[in-house]
């Protein structure tokens, strides 16, 4: 087995485990925690396919500056300790719906035809970044937009009327 | 074979964070849910597109519209749940930080 082979797998079994922390634990904390782990293992399968550029954003982004964001934000305005809704029958049915919404959605993406692998494979970042130069410039300046809007209603909702009188 | 067990572990993550989404009470709870969904977006576009097609860059690109999508809505959730904490103190006639 060679090194992209070991770290796909391990990163698939941290995104498995990840993912059902995330989904399952009690406490929003540690939902928070599986989501970083969850994160790491997605930005770990991006390296072994070869895509640097993507697992290094992934990671820094995703499994990193979001979950600290998300723990900062606990720790100054924490949540109930059981942060899920399980009263009643509600806790079957979203079990049910996972069981039978992971199946439909395995069995459909793995019975369709995709085209088989071909041409050349560029994946380095200089031809990702010329790409986004050329061919996705609007979605590189959508991007942006959504950015900066995001950042403006950060701040009207920080600075603005919900600030300190 | 590799590609089959990505796209099993993307529509993992995506259905698992649907079910997380819908599961929890809080914000910040539900955010987690929907970058789980958001993971498992991520896998499914590298994956398809590296492992197949002829053109593996569009497959970076969409991912990195969607991680993009991604940071600015975790941003506006945060500061959402830190806007209802500071108005919920407000109202008890707490010091709002």
């Amino acid at each position: 087995m060679n090194w992209a082979g070991l770290v796909f797998g391990l990163s698939l079994v941290l995104v498995l485990l990840g993912a059902g922390g995330a989904a399952f634990a009690q406490q929003s904390r540690y939902a928070v925690y599986c989501l970083a782990a969850t994160m790491t293992g997605v930005a770990g399968i991006c390296l072994a396919l070869g895509n640097d550029y993507l697992a290094l954003l992934v990671f820094l982004l995703l499994a990193v500056a979001v979950p600290a964001a998300m723990i900062a934000a606990l720790l100054l305005a924490p949540v109930a300790d059981n942060d899920t809704r399980t009263e009643g029958r509600r806790g079957t049915f979203i079990a049910m719906g996972i069981v039978v919404g992971f199946g439909v959605l395995a069995w459909v993406l793995t019975q369709a035809a995709w085209v088989p692998a071909g041409g050349p494979r560029q994946q380095s970042i200089e031809w990702l970044g010329s790409r986004f130069l050329t061919d996705h410039l609007l979605t590189m300046e959508l991007g942006a937009a959504l950015l900066a809007l995001s950042a403006l209603g950060v701040v009207a909702l920080l600075r603005g009327r919900g600030a300190c009188r | 074979m590799t590609l089959t067990i990505v796209l099993i572990a993307g529509a993992a993550l995506g259905v698992f964070g649907l079910g997380a989404a819908a599961l929890r009470r809080s914000l910040i709870g539900m955010l987690v849910g929907t970058q789980l969904t958001v993971g498992g977006w991520i896998l499914l576009t590298a994956g398809l597109w590296n492992l197949s097609g002829t053109e593996p860059s569009t497959g970076q690109v969409v991912a990195v519209g969607t991680v993009v999508f991604a940071v600015a809505v975790a941003a506006l959730v945060v500061a959402l749940h830190l806007a209802a904490a500071r108005a919920s103190r407000r109202a008890e006639d707490l010091e709002p930080w």
